[in-house]
């Protein structure tokens, strides 16, 4: 099929094209408690296609685009007819121009894994961590893939990986004064056990705390604790503040050497990105437009050292390209997070829905769970909301401690103070 | 106009078939949806255009089957007549293998009886009034364009406008047994999108449209080019509200996303099967203010979750979940329906034939009442009127509800102040919320812009939505 499509834009009236061809083998599991509700597998193909197309207006030179998946049970027709279409239509899109990444020849392979004992081993890791009294795992999915990857262009790319991921979704409950429940989702390359059932047993407890959990006090000017996911959305802004997308489409407003943080005190975010970060679900060593990817440091000391971004935004902007990584990782901060919890504070590991609006800055998100310590006693609480927002906070602190988090590795909390806290 | 049939199932309709037959020589019951979801995004921005191929697009198909105690599935997306033998073949070994593991892990399987399906054939293809390729890319281009110009020419704090448009054909075929059942139908939905700046402060506005429509969207987007400007410019002296309890005005976007969260994912049944849903406790029970009655289903509305039949086959019911201020039933999927011994609803939908289905929403929403927005103003001493909306996300074991809502603006003594706030959280205990409903407007809209998820996955195209609706919630 792939040589099917090239032979056919070779012969287009097109500038240039790109193609990435993705087959995903698929293993996955639906438990409700310890029984299977239904497994499934998947294999399937797909062909993501660009196509370029080049113009002048006023001596100026602008390029075109337009993509479109093809499906592997394309008729030669209607094949014909989406790159015709998609040929056509890229003509209409006037943006500057800008290259595309060439001549890169280079084939990863990788470890064969069996599918079946991955999900075995994934299952036993997390069916053995399901030992908690007073809580238990109310529901699991699980899905181990393995995706192999080929970028190829009209400028002489032709790149390709294999990679594998895990994905695990979990609910527990626990019983308390009320029955309640706890979600996670745990991403990971490999399903590692070690990493597997620390999760769970991690979730459980947790569980365990909510069930106990008094209702959010009404709170006025402490600080707050972001511990796990929460943390690494807050970091996220911080990476999507120093985008070259973010910064050429006006939403960022940062300037090299200038503060990706506000006037707030403690630290200073370093922050990297890094696209094999280890056991990471993320990981991949090319970009999507196949550009090699390495790690960057695109933070120094709260600075913006440099954009990161993709070949057309960098070219954009005139910087050096990065290539788009999926993983990024911050420095660890100045306080543990022992000493965080050693003063009057909230803590939460776990919202709703952690929103982080990378536009404005505003931070929110309800509280499932919590800990707020008086200065004496450290009491779980559910319910209520935390609101800010990140350019207007008075001082922010990174934990010693890090941890990998889906894509990010990095500080596990965060202490922030000038949070607004609706409680009761 | 008719929106057109997918060539492509129908031709493979037969192998599909005989599939089925092959299959069915091993398992008790197979069934095989096939999809064909066609589109095309046209995005222009400040900085740039893009045309792409949509989102939703998807070509494929799924396997099901029932051993007689247990479902598997299979998804792929490689067949001709050559391949039929292979792909049965192959799901034979991974039933076999997934069940080896689960004996050696000593687990179990879910007793499930393999659904009874009834006799049926369907032929539907969708209309709407202009079809995507009856207008060229550039000149829709040109439209978008000209509307990201004229939100431009209001005011030089405008600093990005993104204008998009999305026309999606979804076209599906199921077969089974004792089903042969095809449909075509188009949705459509457009975004307009405005980011102001002030003094290194920066808000947006943002207004949806969507409806089982073609092109013609277009010609909706340009009448909102000034509500959407002027919103972006007034969240730029938007204040913080003071954390509280209050009362509030909720407009029909607000409120539907109120019945999503709350009742919309509280009663889907995969959720009562796992234990996970606390409606269950409370069926035929009062849970919300008499004045509240609140609908889903495919055939309850005209939006863009509407269809003929679901993922599994079911065909699209209304079903009326809160009749008066008491839960009366939630909306299953046939696995659901299967364990709790109820009738599935049309609700079993996958996020496309490459992943599970489940109990998911389609077009959810509060019934109108008989109250006017001016009266339900003048009522509050004081409170805010709640407008659009940023996300939700839901609690069903808990009946918690987190709604990001983009701004409010106060009422004092039954009039505006003048005074907005920006961006609010509303949050609370549902029961809590729904009780507090003492006034309901008599129109209601819905939109179905976006996605939805279960959990942080599985998105799932839904509309909601609803009248002006009074209550009490807490703020922060």
């Amino acid at each position: 099929m792939l040589e099917k499509i090239v032979k056919r834009l070779q012969k287009a009236d097109i500038n240039g094209w790109k193609i990435e061809e993705k087959f995903i083998e698929g293993q996955e599991y639906f438990f409700v408690k310890r029984e299977l509700d239904l497994s499934r597998a998947k294999k399937v193909r797909h062909f993501d296609l660009t196509v370029y197309r080049d113009f002048y207006e006023s001596g100026e030179k602008y390029r075109g685009s337009s993509s479109t998946r093809l499906s592997p049970t394309m008729s030669d027709d209607e094949l014909q007819a989406a790159i015709d279409e998609a040929a056509f239509a890229a003509g209409f899109v006037k943006n500057p121009w800008y290259p595309l990444v060439s001549s890169s020849v280079e084939r990863l392979g990788s470890h064969d894994r069996d599918l079946q004992e991955l999900s075995s081993n994934a299952m036993e890791a997390i069916f053995k961590a399901d030992n908690r009294e007073g809580a238990w795992l109310n529901s699991m999915e699980l899905f181990i893939t393995r995706s192999s990857h080929r970028i190829i262009n009209s400028e002489g790319v032709d790149v390709s990986y294999t990679g594998y991921r895990t994905y695990i979704e979990t609910i527990v409950n626990a019983s308390g004064k009320e029955e309640v429940e706890l979600y996670d989702q745990l991403l990971l390359s490999l399903p590692e056990k070690r990493i597997i059932e620390e999760r769970i047993h991690d979730l459980l407890a947790k569980a365990i705390d909510r069930s106990l959990a008094v209702s959010t006090p009404f709170l006025k000017a402490i600080p707050v604790i972001l511990t796990g996911d929460p943390a690494k959305e807050v970091a996220r802004y911080y990476l999507n503040q120093s985008s070259a997308r973010m910064k050429y489409d006006r939403i960022s407003q940062v300037e090299p050497g200038e503060s990706v943080q506000g006037d707030e005190r403690g630290d200073r975010i370093n922050l990297s990105l890094v696209p094999d970060l280890e056991e990471s679900y993320f990981s991949a060593p090319f970009d999507e437009d196949g550009f090699k990817l390495s790690r960057r440091d695109i933070v120094k000391n709260g600075l913006l050292a440099g954009y990161w971004g993709n070949l057309r935004y960098s070219s954009y902007l005139g910087v050096e390209t990065t290539g788009s990584a999926m993983n990024f990782s911050l420095l660890p901060g100045s306080v543990g997070i022992e000493e965080m919890r050693s003063r009057p504070h909230l803590e939460v590991p776990n919202f709703s829905a952690v929103e982080v609006d990378e536009a404005t800055g505003d931070f929110g998100g309800e509280i499932r769970l919590g800990w707020y310590f008086d200065g004496t006693k450290r009491v779980p609480v559910t319910g209520g909301s935390i609101t800010g927002n990140l350019r207007d906070i008075e001082s922010l602190y990174l934990s010693r401690e890090v941890e990998l988090e889906s894509d990010y590795l990095g500080p596990k909390s965060m202490m922030i103070e000038g949070f607004n806290i609706a409680g009761e | 106009m008719k929106v057109g049939k997918s060539r492509f199932l129908l031709d493979k309709r037969p192998a599909l078939k005989k599939l089925v037959g092959l299959l069915g020589e091993t398992y008790p019951y197979v069934s095989i949806l096939g999809t064909d979801v066609a589109g095309k995004t046209y995005r222009v921005t400040t900085t740039g255009i893009a045309v792409k191929g949509s989102d939703w697009l998807e070509r494929g198909f799924v396997i099901r089957v029932h051993d007689g105690q247990r479902y598997f599935e299979y998804s792929f997306n490689e067949v001709d007549e050559d391949s039929l033998e292979g792909i049965a073949e192959y799901v034979r070994e991974r039933t076999g293998s997934a069940s080896k593991t689960i004996k050696e892990l000593s687990l179990s399987y879910t007793s499930l009886t393999p659904p009874e399906e009834e006799k049926s054939e369907i032929d539907f293809e969708g209309e709407v009034a202009v079809l995507p390729g009856q207008t060229s890319p550039g000149e829709i281009i040109r439209k978008l364009s000209a509307i990201r110009d004229r939100a431009h020419a209001i005011s030089e704090e405008i600093v990005n406008v993104m204008t998009l448009m999305e026309n999606v054909r979804v076209s599906k075929l199921f077969v089974s047994t004792r089903k042969d059942l095809y449909q075509s139908y188009m949705w459509s939905q457009a975004a307009l999108y405005v980011l102001a700046r002030r003094d290194g402060i920066t808000k947006y506005g943002i207004e949806g449209f969507s409806g089982l429509k073609g092109l013609e969207i277009l010609d909706e987007m340009e009448s909102k080019i000034d509500k959407v400007v002027d919103n972006a410019r007034m969240l730029l002296s938007a204040g913080r509200i003071e954390p509280g309890v209050y009362d509030v005005i909720c407009s029909p976007d607000v409120a539907g996303l109120i019945a999503h969260e709350a009742f919309g994912h509280g009663v889907e049944m995969d959720m009562f099967v796992k234990g996970r849903a606390k409606a269950v406790e409370y069926m035929d029970r009062e849970v919300a203010s008499g004045l509240v009655t609140m609908h889903d289903g495919a055939a309850s509305a005209r939006e863009v979750s509407s269809y003929v039949f679901d993922d599994e086959g079911t065909l699209a019911h209304d079903t009326v979940i809160i009749d008066g201020g008491i839960l009366k039933r939630g909306i299953s999927d046939i696995i659901s329906a299967t364990v709790l011994g109820t009738e599935p609803t049309g609700n079993g939908k996958r996020e496309s034939f490459e992943r599970k289905a489940y109990a998911r929403m389609t077009n959810t929403y509060f019934a109108p009442g008989s109250d006017s927005l001016e009266e339900m103003i003048a009522s509050i001493e004081s409170g805010y009127l709640l407008e659009n909306y940023y996300s939700g996300m839901e609690d069903p074991k808990n009946w918690g509800i987190q709604c990001v809502i983009a701004y409010g603006r106060e009422i004092k003594d039954g009039k505006f102040t003048g005074k907005v706030v920006s961006p609010v959280m509303m949050t609370g205990y549902v029961p809590t919320l729904l009780k507090s409903i003492s006034m309901v407007s008599g129109e209601i809209e819905l939109s179905g812009t976006g996605a939805c998820g279960k959990g942080h996955k599985e998105f799932a195209k839904v509309s909601s939505g609803g009248p002006y609706i009074k209550a009490k919630a807490r703020l922060g």
